[in-house]
């Protein structure tokens, strides 16, 4: 068994704001004893972020704001010039070694960059990666670097490749988007919960990218509390034809599981269903298209207890080519967790079916529309 | 926001001595609608738009060179004379509704008798989508508050108390009579502790909300 790595190291649970904060690290530890009790991994498989240098980070991030998160890292002291940088805000608190534990993640999702690019047909999973809000000068929506766009540059810079990344976080991926807004070798494929209402509130589906790179960023807003099968339908429609469009050379994909029903900061109400569906989608069109180059990313997931592990091991499964249908969660790592988790803890990896959401058929039919306008720029 | 924010400037403009031919390659260069047509010291005469120049031209479906001869006369026998202008102190709104009653796509930007500028339906767009829409990373809440002085006072102290940036703030006629819909933006990802407070202080938030409490109620 095994056709995928695990990149991880026990430094990547630095990534920790404060024990308040939604956001932690924390949680990838949950998900890996969910994936090891379950015997889905061997110890060799998972690998440490290699040691690269800074180099990749100044080619997405200006240099003057990593200076920024080097001394704020030091100083942990909010001045309106950290502000101004995004550093010591609600969502994006100081904390000790914070540049460390952001370049962690960077070096992380530069080796599965790496290793996607010298194993043809192996993929890689890195759960610390995918903190697709940050821009080039500015910390935003718990995310300081971004490694995906640090990645993603460093796969154009010495492959000279075309790259897709999709993006299936309930926020927009904005901080990868505007980055590449008008680099045409990326493509950028985004379903999220409709700015209207949620953070960051962009991600419209008139965002297409500018001067040469114009249709290769592609959003899809969807409606709150969108459920399975719609989101389902949706995702298949708007990736299928973005991979025979685009044609990508390497896909890198930002697995964030607030989309969940159970998350608390947004309004999708998907199950882990949608969770083992959406890698399973992603993973034949890769190996389709993109000569099984795949890199999948962690991201948001704030359910830490419930979605979290759950989602995560579905992805991991898919990736390492041993796929889950519906399992028992293991007794012992209900007797490990539930101590410490605040809810009771699910017994198995798929939900039972939820109630169903009022209003289902108007929600359909938003969502219906704004595909149909997605799809109108393929045809046009 | 005012009209001098939005408009066009510095405006493409056609000399009152042109032809209609002249015009029309103007239009055709710059891709534009409307061109002002303005007299030797930049005072405004009239306005052609790219209809008013197609139709002076002769007939797709009869040929007849002699027709073609339209395009050599002067400009100023098509141009509309009679034209709603606007100010660069004006503003966007009034700029709207003025172009709303008249029915016209666009409004030459007059100052000092002189043609400053040019705006248009769809600058008029950009600027609603700018007012309205997201310039930061930000989440929104909707939240009733009474119709009493003071309220908002006491809504964005909620914010302030709680760290939190306001990136925008829109009040206007809700649904439940006495009450004023706030729909704000707030600089973070997380605002439930905000939620919270707000609710506590007796305020009523109608977003976010949550399927399994409507499936409730």
């Amino acid at each position: 068994m095994g056709q995928a790595v695990m990149i991880h190291h026990p430094d990547i649970f630095r990534y920790h704001f404060h024990d308040d904060h939604p956001f932690s690290q924390r949680r990838i530890a949950v998900t890996l004893d969910l994936i090891e009790t379950l015997g889905l991994i061997q110890p060799e498989q998972i690998i440490p972020p290699s040691p690269f240098d800074e180099a990749p980070l100044y080619r997405i991030h200006g240099k003057r704001y990593v200076e920024m998160v080097k001394h704020y890292s030091r100083t942990l002291v909010v001045t309106d010039e950290a502000l101004d940088y995004g550093l010591g805000t609600e969502d994006v608190p100081l904390f000790s070694d914070m540049h460390e534990a952001a370049l962690m993640a960077v070096r992380g999702t530069l080796t599965g960059a790496e290793y996607v690019m010298s194993h043809p047909g192996r993929h890689a999973v890195f759960l610390g990666g995918g903190l697709h809000h940050a821009f080039r000068h500015k910390a935003s929506g718990f995310c300081i670097y971004n490694d995906a766009a640090v990645a993603i540059q460093y796969l154009l810079d010495r492959y000279d490749v075309k790259v897709l990344y999709i993006d299936t976080d309930a926020h927009h991926g904005d901080g990868v988007q505007s980055i590449f807004y008008g680099e045409p070798r990326v493509m950028t494929v985004s379903l999220h919960e409709t700015g209207k209402y949620l953070f960051p509130g962009t991600g419209y589906v008139y965002e297409r990218g500018e001067g040469e790179a114009v249709g290769t960023k592609i959003n899809v807003p969807l409606e709150p509390f969108t459920e399975d099968d719609d989101y389902l339908t949706v995702l298949e429609q708007v990736l299928v034809p973005a991979f025979e469009w685009f044609r990508p050379d390497v896909v890198v994909s930002q697995n964030g599981v607030d989309a969940h029903r159970f998350d608390p900061l947004a309004d999708l109400a998907l199950s882990t269903y949608a969770y083992r569906a959406i890698p399973k989608l992603v993973h034949a069109l890769a190996d389709a298209y993109a000569g099984g180059r795949w890199l999948a990313l962690g991201g948001g997931g704030y359910d830490v207890w419930r979605v979290v592990p759950r989602a995560w091991t579905y992805l991991w499964a898919e990736a390492n080519h041993t796929p889950l249908l519906d399992a028992d969660i293991p007794p012992s790592f209900i007797e490990r967790w539930q101590p410490k988790a605040p809810v009771p803890l699910p017994r198995r990896l798929l939900d039972p079916p939820f109630p169903p959401i009022p209003r289902r058929k108007e929600i359909q039919e938003k969502n219906a529309v704004v595909l149909n306008r997605v799809l109108s720029f393929f045809r046009a | 926001m005012l009209i001098r924010d939005i408009m066009h400037a510095p405006v493409i403009t056609l000399p009152k001595t042109a032809t209609i031919r002249d015009g029309m390659a103007l239009l055709l260069k710059h891709r534009i609608r409307h061109l002002p047509v303005v007299d030797a010291l930049g005072r405004l005469y009239g306005i052609v738009t790219d209809r008013d120049v197609r139709e002076a031209g002769p007939s797709r479906l009869h040929y007849d060179e002699d027709d073609f001869r339209v395009f050599d006369e002067p400009i100023t026998r098509i141009a509309k004379t009679d034209v709603v202008t606007t100010h660069p102190d004006e503003f966007v709104e009034e700029a709207a509704f003025i172009m709303k009653q008249y029915r016209i796509g666009c409004l030459p930007v007059v100052s000092r008798g002189e043609v400053v500028g040019i705006v248009t339906h769809s600058d008029l767009l950009n600027a609603v989508i700018t007012l309205m829409g997201v310039d930061q990373p930000s989440s929104r809440l909707e939240i009733e508050v009474p119709d009493r002085t003071g309220m908002i006072a006491d809504l964005t102290a909620i914010f302030k108390a709680q760290e939190v940036n306001i990136v925008s703030l829109f009040v206007y006629r809700g649904t439940t009579p006495g009450y004023r819909r706030v729909a704000v933006r707030a600089r973070t990802m997380d605002p439930r502790r905000l939620i919270a407070s707000i609710r506590e202080a007796g305020f009523i938030i109608r977003w976010p909300t949550h399927p399994d409490h409507e499936t409730l109620s």
